[in-house]
Order: C-alpha cells, then sequence, then structure tokens
C-alpha cells in the first residue's frame, strides 16, 4: 500500500505548491495593480500651489509590503520607483501571514477619500480591492500551469 | 440628433437621480459638469463612479456583469459637529440598501452590498469629509 500513501502524499504536496504559488502570485499581482493604479501628481494642472516639498511621483513610488505588520516609513525623495518596496522578501511559506500594502505619503488618505489625483479621483486601494477575486482566479490559474512551481524552479 | 445613451452612463443616471432623491436636497457636482464650489458654510456632495474589470460569466453571451462603485463625497462645514454628514450618509446607505435596484433608459443597476462609510477627515479648506462607496452591479449588453 506503499504506492497509494505515495501518491496521496504527492498529490497533498502538489496541492500545497500551488497554493503557495498563488498566494506568491496574487501579493506580486495586487502590488502590480497597485502601482499601476496610483497618480503621478501634476501640480502644474493644479489649481493650487502644491507644498513647496512636494515631488510628483512620490506617492506611487512609496507602496511598501509588510508581514503581519505596517511599514509607515514615507521617503519623499523617492519619486521614480514604481514597484512595491519588499515584494522580494516574500517568504518561502506564505501561509500564516497577513501581507499588508501601505503608503505613508501625508496625502495618501486624501488621494483615497476626497477626490484629490486627477486620474484616481475614485480612491487606489477601492479600485483594486474591486480587482481581487479576478486577480484570484488569474494567480491561480497561473500556478496551476506552472505545477506550483516558483519561477526560480522552473 | 442626439447620441446614443452608453449603457454605462444609464447606471449612473439611475443612481444619480435616486441620489438626488433624498430629501433635503443637496448641491451636487457630477463628473464632467460645470459647478463651483459653494462657500465653505454650504454642504455639497461630489459623485465619481469607478468601474471594475467586467466580468464574462458566459463566454459569447450577449451581456457581461459591471461591477463598480458611485463614490459620493459629502462635505460639510466644518467645525460643527459630525450629525449632519453622517445623517446624510446614513440616508444614503439606507437608500441603497442591499437588493434595492434602480432603472434608467431599460438597464437595471443593482445595489451588491450595504454602502461602506469611510472614516470622516477635514479637507484644506477645513469642510468635514464624509465619504459613501455604494456597490452597485449590473448585466449590461455587449
Amino acid at each position: 500500500m506503499a504506492g497509494f500513501a505515495d501518491s496521496v502524499a504527492r498529490g497533498c504536496d502538489d496541492f500545497l505548491a500551488t497554493a503557495r504559488r498563488t498566494v506568491e502570485i496574487v501579493v506580486e499581482m495586487v502590488g502590480d495593480e497597485t502601482i499601476e493604479t496610483s497618480p503621478v501628481g501634476r501640480p502644474e494642472t493644479w489649481q493650487r500651489q502644491p507644498p513647496a516639498d512636494y515631488k510628483p511621483g512620490a506617492f506611487k513610488s512609496n507602496w511598501r509590503l509588510t508581514l503581519d505588520g505596517v511599514d509607515a516609513t514615507f521617503d519623499p525623495n523617492r519619486t521614480s520607483s514604481f514597484f512595491v518596496s519588499g515584494l522580494d522578501k516574500l517568504p518561502a511559506d506564505p501561509f500564516g501571514h497577513r501581507f499588508v500594502f501601505s503608503n505613508a505619503a501625508p496625502y495618501a488618505w486624501r488621494i483615497e477619500k476626497e477626490a484629490w489625483a486627477i486620474e484616481a479621483r475614485g480612491g487606489v486601494i477601492g479600485p483594486v480591492s474591486m480587482e481581487f477575486n479576478r486577480i484570484v482566479s488569474a494567480a491561480k490559474a497561473q500556478a496551476q500551469s506552472q505545477g506550483g512551481r516558483g519561477v526560480r524552479e522552473l | 440628433m442626439s447620441d446614443p445613451v452608453a449603457p454605462e452612463v444609464s447606471m449612473a443616471k439611475a443612481l444619480e437621480a435616486a441620489l438626488k432623491s433624498i430629501d433635503p436636497a443637496m448641491l451636487t457636482a457630477l463628473e464632467n459638469v460645470s459647478f463651483t464650489p459653494p462657500a465653505v458654510t454650504v454642504a455639497y456632495q461630489e459623485v465619481i463612479h469607478v468601474l471594475a474589470t467586467p466580468d464574462n460569466a458566459e463566454k459569447g453571451g450577449s451581456t457581461f456583469l459591471q461591477t463598480g462603485y458611485m463614490q459620493v463625497i459629502l462635505r460639510f462645514p466644518g467645525a460643527k459637529g459630525k450629525g449632519a454628514a453622517w445623517a446624510c450618509a446614513r440616508a444614503i446607505r439606507s437608500l441603497f440598501k442591499a437588493e434595492a435596484s434602480f432603472e434608467a433608459d431599460g438597464i437595471t443597476t443593482n445595489i451588491g452590498l450595504t454602502p461602506r462609510i469611510l472614516p470622516g477627515s477635514n479637507d484644506t479648506d477645513g469642510r468635514y469629509v464624509l465619504t459613501v462607496r455604494v456597490p452597485f452591479n449590473a448585466e449590461l449588453p455587449n
């Protein structure tokens, strides 16, 4: 009966590998979608003068991914790094963690709920959260097509 | 000859008409319609529609499912307490209750969930801002 037990164990391993890879892809896709939805300010089109220390691109460049916590760091000089900081630190086993995307730009809340950004009048988190089911379906399909293996293993 | 009405616009039209039916009436800023904000002592609301990626449950079907939310930004006079703004937000929540539906130009727009009220804050003019998100869905023709 060792053959049957081996086959069940292999099935479990495959399932878990696919589930782990699905989580990784979901996190990456949510990060990509968040960056894509984030606006870059164009002060030249604003009716009001921007604050003296305002730098276009700082909001889009300050998305951070943290495990089980919130990163409240904001670097106003980071203006052209259109990727989520921390994506490269995804754990080998993502189960049991909370993946938190945060942006500590002082005006981030106004972008989300006060229609401050012309390019993202409905906010960023709201629109991205509506895409979550689609992202999970796409990630699952992609993980299954890879047999649960990560890019590094292919 | 007038332009044909896009079903996406009919969806917004139905929700905006319902919103404007709330008593007492409020000044309303709509997308791409000229609007000058009133004095900071007068309340007004701003309406924005956000659409999600459509869902094609049936490949080759004659319709697709469009979900999204109507964002109503309530701007009330500052330093006057939060009661009036929250009463207004509550009226929106009650009107657009889950399972309610609204129709315009033959398009029925459904409310899938109770509207979400985001935490209040003050804008740069000192107005008290309360944002309400009304989630909706509709089957739209291809």
